[in-house]
């Protein structure tokens, strides 16, 4: 294989060698054909009068070495070919009766003749070079403002990027939060309430042999400590619903499709596919809230007579589907108002945990939520 | 007369305490622990009858606790006393094998009359919840019952497919769902409407009118 590789090298350099060759030769062909011109110019002024119009003819010789790749052969040309105008002036047959300033302004005029090709190749070979050097400088700007682009492009995708993450983390922050002060309140609190009950329990159970009237009065703050724990316990539920964590989503979905039930009066069903993998509990918090927003907003604006909930594990994830057959909305008209606000929450909470949420919509046709969250997730 | 060994489990230590003195007159009291974890780990040592448990517990939380408490030893009864009154949390402790459900606050006044109930192979279900769990039972919602023949739009489309002899392979391609969602869908609609075989199915989805042909 090596040696196959060095071989076509090898042929590579052989056939680059050979284009190279092929060109010089190119070269000293033309190089010869203008040395050869010239001397035969050279003869001709020398055996015509005047030297006018052969003399001139130099001038193609000038041309014909501009072609070649040395930079300076036509000044060198040039400059042989008035050398040789200048012998054959001095050699070339006179013409009887014309005055010597005639001749000579002749000879001069070749001169012209020779020298002005030169003049035009150089005046032509800066312009190309100036033009090349505007193509380049251009070139290198556009790349810069290329780069430029892409640059701003990129920083644009990064602050995007940056903003989700932003998002995501305050959302779980206080998610977080949320969960924290539910359990203060349902573990704590509540739990001390439940123990200072049951001493006024025990107290309530020794005062009934001795006053029928303390004891009145100490079932009276019981009963206050009942309403107490209820509306601490309830104050928890509306912080984060321990029922999520504790028994899964699909306990908690049901039991907040009863509240939802029995505060709106629409009746609402229920699908819900076992999930094999159990969905971690951010997810399930964050499809729990994106489902609550939805009968928030049903409840709100839709004047819904049923709710269909279903929740189905697709091959990779979880599809949840909320549809109502209320009035829908023009997604148009409110995407551009304040009212796309909820949805844009929606959507970025579950982009927090990689997910995404379709909203479908047309005036009198109802909603239409579509979420889907990933059960494997990539850890960012 | 042997007073019933009791192994008590809670992670909220003043309710440890609390409780200490109310069982004390009604049982001996083998041990306390904080989670689900310590409860299985002691009960080979402390071989108690009876295991009483909080449901939200760090760890290993009280549901999970008890149902591998009933599959290891089904002769342990197990009693959970709670904050929760949700009757989805009353569903779970007896799906996990509960013979008595209690709230923290009502356990001064009934804990005796539970384990009565217990120790001669009855249920109990403290009163305060017994509301809530009779009326989800009588409305059939809370998962129990089948949820009436009420079908959701996907339902009705899975249906109707069906009903006109589409493959569960086509049906899954048409509605762009796998077919397992498909099947569990049938299977879901068989259980709601109390049908057994896709003939059945069929002919309720004729006499509803949901197929396409007329």
């Amino acid at each position: 294989m090596a040696r196959f590789n060095e071989r076509q090298e090898e042929a590579e350099n052989l056939a680059g060698e050979s284009t190279e060759a092929l060109a010089r030769r190119r070269q000293n062909l033309m190089v010869a054909m203008a040395g050869l011109l010239a001397c035969l110019f050279f003869v001709l002024d020398l055996l015509l009068p005047l030297g006018l119009a052969d003399a001139v003819l130099y001038s193609a010789v000038v041309f014909l070495s501009a072609a070649s790749r040395y930079r300076r052969l036509p000044v060198v040309t040039a400059t042989a070919c008035s050398l040789l105008t200048f012998i054959a002036a001095l050699f070339s047959p006179r013409v009887p009766g014309l005055p010597v300033w005639f001749e000579w302004s002749n000879h001069l005029l070749s001169l012209f003749g020779v020298w002005a090709p030169v003049a035009f190749v150089y005046q032509r070979r800066r312009t190309e070079w100036l033009l090349k050097e505007v193509n380049e400088q251009l070139e290198q700007r556009v790349e810069e403002r290329t780069a430029d682009l892409a640059a701003s492009r990129q920083a644009l995708v990064r602050n995007e990027e940056q903003l989700h993450t932003l998002t995501g983390r305050i959302l779980t922050a206080q998610e977080e939060e949320r969960r924290r002060i539910a359990q203060d309140l349902h573990d704590d609190v509540n739990q001390r309430l439940a123990l200072l009950m049951l001493e006024l329990q025990g107290v309530d159970r020794r005062l009934g042999l001795v006053s029928t009237e303390a004891q009145e009065e100490v079932r009276h703050v019981l009963k206050g400590l009942e309403e107490l724990s209820d509306d601490v316990r309830y104050m928890a539920y509306r912080f984060h619903p321990s029922i999520l964590d504790d028994l899964g989503l699909k306990a908690a979905l049901q039991r907040l499709l009863d509240d939802f039930s029995s505060r709106s009066g629409v009746k609402a069903l229920f699908v819900h596919q076992p999930l094999d993998h159990a969905l971690d509990k951010t997810a399930a918090t964050a499809l729990y809230r994106v489902i609550q927003e939805c009968l928030s907003n049903i409840a709100r604006h839709a004047k819904a007579a049923r709710v269909e909930v279903e929740v189905t594990v697709e091959e990779e994830g979880v599809v949840v589907m909320v549809r109502d057959d209320g009035m829908g909305f023009d997604q148009m008209a409110v995407s551009r108002t304040a009212g796309g606000l909820g949805l844009l929450n929606m959507r970025e909470r579950l982009l927090a945990v990689q997910g995404s949420c379709e909203v479908e919509s047309m005036p009198g046709r109802g909603t239409t939520v579509s979420m889907y969250v990933p059960l494997v997730r990539v850890t960012t | 007369m042997t007073l019933p060994r009791v192994l008590l489990a809670d992670d909220h230590t003043l309710v440890l305490e609390g409780f200490r003195r109310l069982l004390d007159e009604q049982c001996e009291l083998v041990g306390t622990v904080g989670d689900g974890r310590a409860l299985l780990e002691a009960i080979p040592q402390l071989k108690p009858d009876i295991v009483i448990l909080d449901i939200s517990m760090p760890v290993l939380n009280g549901i999970d606790a008890a149902r591998v408490v009933k599959i290891k030893y089904p002769h342990i009864k197990v009693v959970f006393i709670t904050m929760h009154a949700d009757p989805a949390y009353v569903r779970a402790a007896f799906e996990a094998g509960a013979s008595a459900y209690l709230l923290k606050r009502c356990v001064g006044e009934e804990l005796g009359q539970a384990m009565r109930a217990v120790l001669s192979g009855n249920f109990y279900v403290t009163p305060l919840v017994t509301k809530e769990v009779v009326e989800g039972m009588l409305r059939g919602i809370d998962g129990g019952a089948p949820a009436g023949p009420e079908l959701t739009t996907r339902q009705r489309e899975v249906l109707q497919l069906l009903a006109e002899g589409h493959t569960v392979k086509d049906i899954a391609c048409t509605l762009k769902i796998s077919p397992r969602t498909v099947e569990f869908h049938k299977g879901q609609i068989m259980e709601q409407l109390n049908l057994h075989t896709t003939v059945e199915l069929v002919k309720y989805a004729l006499a509803q009118g949901l197929t396409g042909q007329s």
